[in-house]
């Protein structure tokens, strides 16, 4: 290439009109310490936030099983747990996007909140920023954080392996949205934390900031040291923990059903039940008749489970009115009730919710194993 | 005795009298024997044992040398023609490798996905015989989530192509830890489809690659297999910026190979009009295959597959003859996969008789030997030609190649020189990895991959495209090091194989429905499917209603017309630069960046067929600008060439350096292994620039791909090549054959054909004078 491609690329970039970046540079560190902020190492600042838990505190041991089916058996303190955020220059995954912002909530023991936030001044210290963030993480029995199992931990480990930082072992991770979603999907339809938020704590953010804003704001900070924005991410990272914190002690007494708040009861028996299963089944019961027969259905799985069988079939009449509901009914007809006309009635009405189902959907394989059960079930209770 | 009866067909067809007519030439590549070398000593027992249950006591000479290289750990490419057993040059190191070493890995680059599967069940064959319980798996686009962790993880060869490793590997590194740490062998198959945009980009993949390696610590060695073409260490060396060393001598056995050089009869001498090379195509292959003969008939688009597939099956089908039970499948990209792994079986066991192909089939896979391959019209390069001669050709007998030209420049031109195909004198394959565009992008890539540290090495202007970025907010300079600072993933907006991510999408609104029927680039789009223009997909007009382009939508209606639109395109240039002026003397040749702005604002409406002009429309659309490379030949008033121009009338000076123009952007691809359409021309009778008579060639993509440098050097090979092309045209004063298609304003100049024919020998005179032979 006998040309300069520096002067190519002006030429490309005058035709772009691509807009020359501002390079004002003012003093960020005066900043962040008017903020509040402290310098822990060069480039790294962290900074504290106590405030009154709002929340009933847990003085007994956590069941963890309650939000994981992968720790059954393990407990905490609510002391010794903490929650976890970050805040990040992108929405992607890959090499490129990092986190620039963590916050680390724990309770203390007389109920306050207390949030830690780590901030890094810059790129260049990020091992720094991610050593600190470690050794908080380390030290609790467990994390918490929402949506981070597909979000925050997967990040942390590929900053960890991108600084060339080994993690070590690391506590327990708990992904409250895990919990949130069994609990509040039918209700709430979207999980968010500010949803949740708003429905579970009644609270409203003035002047929050998206999510999707935040990697320019920080842009803009590195560049600028505009601040005023900065502090809204700050803001947003704190709140984002306390609610974390505040939630995770509801959605815990929800599950115990020492809090009854709106949410969906198979959902509810479905987390009751790696914790105990006699109160899921409580749930479940409660719920029978009252729903569009989903209880029923949860019910009758738990006791097949347990082989009672008996029980199981007794359910019946709570199914909803779909081709299993009938079919069940059916047979409940016939084994319980002893009165083979019922029997064949509902066995009628499954096999016209069925035909109906194949005409409308296609023909599958199960379908027509359980059309070819259900004509000679009719057959043979017509033989009577 | 097969190979006896197909070589007696073979003779038959080539004396019988309706193809006789048409033939211009017979060439023969004469037999070959095989050469063999042992197998090597130290060759893990494994893996000696399972190449001896194969079958495979020797090595072919160049698989041989391929171990020999590969251990010493030199990067090398290999040149193989079809069925040389090249997979071997590389499974057999990579596989010794790995088995010596645990922690080895191997990356396997295919420049598609079909080729990737292929390449697996081939592998996985080895590997069961060998009793190897390495896992190699397939990650790309379609490979399902649990499949992905699993390859991650645990795969010893990754077989992918460049696109995923772009999109999906490099930017995600850190959960490749290990694989990058061991890996090995780079294999890269098929490195001649790597040229123009799409291997200028892969270069800058490969320098990418080659960095994350050496972040985790390896240092893999290359190992590239490339069918003919003229520059293979050149390509090579180019593509992953090492010195590379070349094995050329090829051991596997060759069985004599016949190339007919079939030129459709003239049907009007004056103006040069030929029978259709689809056509008699399809009749020489009727021909072969009514006598037996496995038949495989290349065409140039999908569209020509379906039809000519359809048409010799309909011959076939009559009931009257004993030819039904020849069945003839056609094949293209876009088929589902099993489709083709139907017909790649049915080929191989011979229950398909016949193919129709686009060039889908010329890349390496596996449909056993076919015994005639008919090439309907120039496939576009030397290195296609061969590829697709080589489809034709089993262990033993003869086989036969009939190329039957089209009517272009181009063709006519191989048809009058076969000397030049037989020579082998492939062309070579260029890319430019530093074209201004595409380097930046990988830059923001790599960045987003890993920081950029000072004094780091990564193309050749590292620094001004840090700065460049930097300024641009895209990057951030601290403390020694360029960060990504941007919320986007960058390689998700680059596309290896388009010249941009965002292109048009045509929508079929035909009876209310919403279906996509194609896509198109933007400056194209403008030219083709501009409002109440014809657009033809499948055989089927379309009009647009409505070319949307800040949506990127075109919606079409289906509609029966009788005439087909043409935009009148004009373009503005303005000159930026006049970087390189490799001769000078006679003419002023130059080499410089450009700004092209093309404008259409009126179209012409042509009836089908007869070409008749029968209205005009007007365009609505705001002109589209480009900066790229180009060439310009300047008549500076002191060669011969320039007093011939100005000894002409004006318009008849304006005529001739039209049909100049013409005949160098149709015989350039003969030189420069690129597509007609990658070359824009313009010609200037007082050009705004130098104001001088001036033709200037540029590349189409942005930025250039180093068309415009190759196009300086090659002025001479392609003027002399054109000036043959003239003198053995049958037509009298100039035809869509040689010069093209004259404008109307031209028609009172009747015999353009002498004043080009002129024109380029002067323009040669003066080039020889210069010095610049
Ligand atoms: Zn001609």
């Amino acid at each position: 290439m006998g040309t300069s491609l520096r002067a190519r690329l002006e030429r490309i970039r005058s035709m772009e009109k691509q807009p020359k970046a501002a390079a004002l540079q003012t003093d960020k560190q005066e900043k962040l310490s008017a903020a509040g902020w402290q310098q822990t190492a060069d480039g790294l600042w962290e900074r504290q936030d106590k405030s009154h838990s709002l929340a009933a505190f847990e003085t007994s041991a956590i069941k963890l099983a309650a939000f994981s089916k992968n720790l059954a058996g393990r407990e905490a303190l609510l002391n010794n747990l903490c929650f976890f955020d970050f805040e990040t220059s992108g929405l992607s995954g890959g090499s490129g996007n990092i986190a620039f912002l963590a916050a680390v909530g724990s309770f203390t023991n007389n109920g306050d909140f207390v949030v830690r936030q780590l901030f890094m001044e810059d790129y260049p210290y990020e091992a720094a920023f991610l050593n600190s963030l470690l050794s908080l993480l380390k030290k609790p029995a467990a994390i918490v954080t929402y949506n981070g199992a597909s979000f925050d931990m997967p990040l942390l480990n590929v900053r960890l392996a991108m600084n060339q930082i080994s993690p070590g072992k690391l506590p327990a991770h708990i992904d409250l949205l895990h919990a949130a979603r069994r609990l509040f999907r039918k209700t709430l339809g979207d999980c968010s934390l500010k949803s949740l938020e708003t429905e579970l704590l009644g609270l409203f953010r003035h002047n929050d900031i998206p999510g999707s804003e935040v990697p320019a704001v920080w842009f803009d900070f590195l560049k600028t040291g505009n601040m005023a924005k900065m502090e809204n991410v700050f803001r947003h990272n704190a709140l984002d923990v306390m609610s974390l914190g505040r939630l995770f002690v509801i959605i815990y007494n929800a599950i115990l059903g020492k809090v009854i708040c709106t949410c969906d009861e198979v959902g509810l028996a479905s987390l009751q039940n790696s914790l105990d299963p006699q109160m899921a089944e409580n749930t479940l019961k409660d719920k029978l008749g009252k729903d569009d027969g989903r209880a029923a259905m949860a019910l009758a799985k738990l006791y097949s489970k347990n082989n009672r069988k008996t029980e199981r079939l007794a359910l019946a009449p709570y199914y909803p009115e779909n081709f299993h509901g009938f079919y069940a009914r059916s047979i409940y007809a016939e084994k319980l009730l002893l009165d083979s006309k019922a029997s064949l009635l509902y066995a009628e009405r499954a096999l016209g919710v069925l035909k109906a189902d194949a005409e409308r959907f296609g023909n599958t394989k199960t379908r027509s194993i359980m059309l070819d059960r259900v004509r000679r079930k009719i057959i043979r209770l017509k033989g009577y | 005795m097969k190979t006896a009866k197909t070589d007696n067909k073979i003779k038959e067809f080539l004396s019988d009298a309706d193809v006789a007519i048409g033939l211009k030439s017979i060439k023969k590549l004469p037999a070959q024997a095989a050469s063999f070398a042992e197998l090597p000593e130290n060759l893990n027992a494994g893996l000696a044992a399972a190449m001896k249950a194969r079958a495979y006591e020797k090595l072919y000479i160049h698989q041989r040398k391929a171990w020999d290289f590969a251990m010493q750990r030199r990067d090398f490419v290999v040149l193989t023609p079809t069925a040389s057993g090249k997979t071997l040059c590389y499974n057999l190191p990579v596989l010794h490798t790995l088995m010596e070493d645990p922690e080895a890995r191997a990356l396997y680059l295919f420049p598609t996905k079909a080729l990737s599967q292929d390449q697996q069940a081939e592998l996985n064959e080895l590997l069961e015989s060998a009793e190897l319980k390495f896992p190699a798996v397939t990650y790309d686009g379609d490979t399902p989530r649990a499949q992905r962790k699993m390859a991650r993880e645990s795969a010893r060869i990754v077989i992918s192509n460049p696109d995923m490793l772009h999109s999906g590997i490099l930017p995600n590194h850190t959960k490749w830890i290990q694989f990058f740490a061991g890996l090995k062998f780079i294999v890269i198959d098929e490195m001649h489809s790597y040229r123009g945009v799409f291997g200028s980009h892969v270069a800058n993949v490969f320098r990418r690659l080659l960095r994350i390696a050496r972040h985790y610590g390896s240092d893999p060695v290359f190992i590239l297999c490339s069918a003919t073409i003229g520059n293979p260490v050149e390509l090579a060396e180019a593509l992953v910026g090492r010195k590379i060393d070349a094995i050329t001598e090829n051991g596997a056995p060759r069985p004599e190979k016949i190339i007919a050089f079939y030129n459709p009869p003239l049907v009007d001498p004056v103006q040069g009009i030929r029978r259709s090379s689809a056509d008699e195509s399809m009749r020489l292959s009727a021909k072969l295959l009514e006598k037996g003969v496995r038949t495989i008939l290349f065409a140039r688009s999908r569209l020509k597959v379906e039809i000519l597939a359809s048409y010799l099956n309909k011959r076939f089908s009559n009931i009257y003859n004993n030819n039904n039970n020849i069945r003839v499948e056609p094949y293209r990209s876009g088929l589902l996969p099993n489709e083709r792994r139907n017909i790649e079986k049915g080929l191989r066991d011979g229950t398909v008789s016949g193919v129709v192909s686009t060039n889908a089939l010329e890349l390496g896979i596996d449909i056993g030997g076919l015994d005639a391959a008919i090439l309907a019209a120039w496939p576009g390069s030397m290195s296609s030609f061969w590829q697709q001669a080589g489809r034709a050709g089993r262990r033993q007998g003869q086989s036969l190649v009939v190329f039957v030209a089209s009517a272009s420049p181009l063709d006519q031109f191989y048809i009058e020189n076969p000397e030049r195909c037989m020579e082998a004198k492939a062309e070579s394959a260029r890319i430019d990895p530093e074209n201004p565009y595409i380097y930046t992008d990988h830059v923001k890539c790599a960045a987003f991959e890993l920081p950029f540290k000072e004094g780091e090495v990564f193309g050749s202007e590292l620094e001004s495209v840090l700065d460049f970025l930097t300024e641009g907010g895209v990057l951030r300079q601290s403390g020694g090091r360029w960060f990504w600072a941007s919320a986007s993933y960058p390689a998700e907006k680059i596309s290896l194989r388009s010249a941009s991510a965002d292109n048009i999408v045509i929508v079929d609104t035909t009876k209310g429905q919403n279906s996509v029927i194609g896509e198109m680039d933007i400056p194209s789009a403008k030219e083709l499917v501009f409002d109440d223009a014809i657009y033809i997909h499948k055989g089927r007009q379309y009009v647009v209603q409505k070319l949307d382009i800040e949506n990127r939508h075109c919606f079409v209606e289906a509609r029966e017309t009788n005439y087909y639109t043409d935009a009148v395109v004009k373009n503005d240039l303005k000159l930026l630069s006049e970087d390189e002026k490799p001769f000078g003397g006679l003419l002023d040749l130059v080499v410089g960046d450009i700004l092209v702005r093309s404008s259409a604002e009126k179209y012409k409406k042509l009836r089908f067929h007869s070409n008749e002009n029968i209205g005009y429309g007007e365009i609505f659309l705001p002109p589209e600008e480009m900066q790229t490379r180009t060439f310009a030949i300047v008549f500076n008033n002191k060669g011969q060439a320039a007093l011939f121009l100005q000894s002409l009338g004006e318009m008849e000076s304006a005529s001739c350096l039209a049909g100049f123009t013409s005949m160098l952007r149709s015989m350039a691809p003969l030189e420069l292994l690129c597509d007609y359409q990658d070359l824009g021309t313009a010609w200037r009778l007082r050009d705004d620039h130098f104001l001088l008579p001036s033709v200037y060639i540029w590349d189409r993509y942005p930025g250039g791909t180093g068309l415009a440098e190759a196009m300086a050097q090659k002025l001479d090979a392609i003027l002399s090549a054109a000036y043959k092309r003239l003198e053995h045209c049958d037509c009298q004063y100039g035809c869509p054959s040689c010069i093209g298609v004259a404008e109307e304003r031209f028609s009172n100049f009747k015999d353009r054909k002498a004043s080009v024919n002129r024109l380029i020998k002067l323009v040669l005179t003066d080039l020889h004078a210069s010095g610049q032979g």
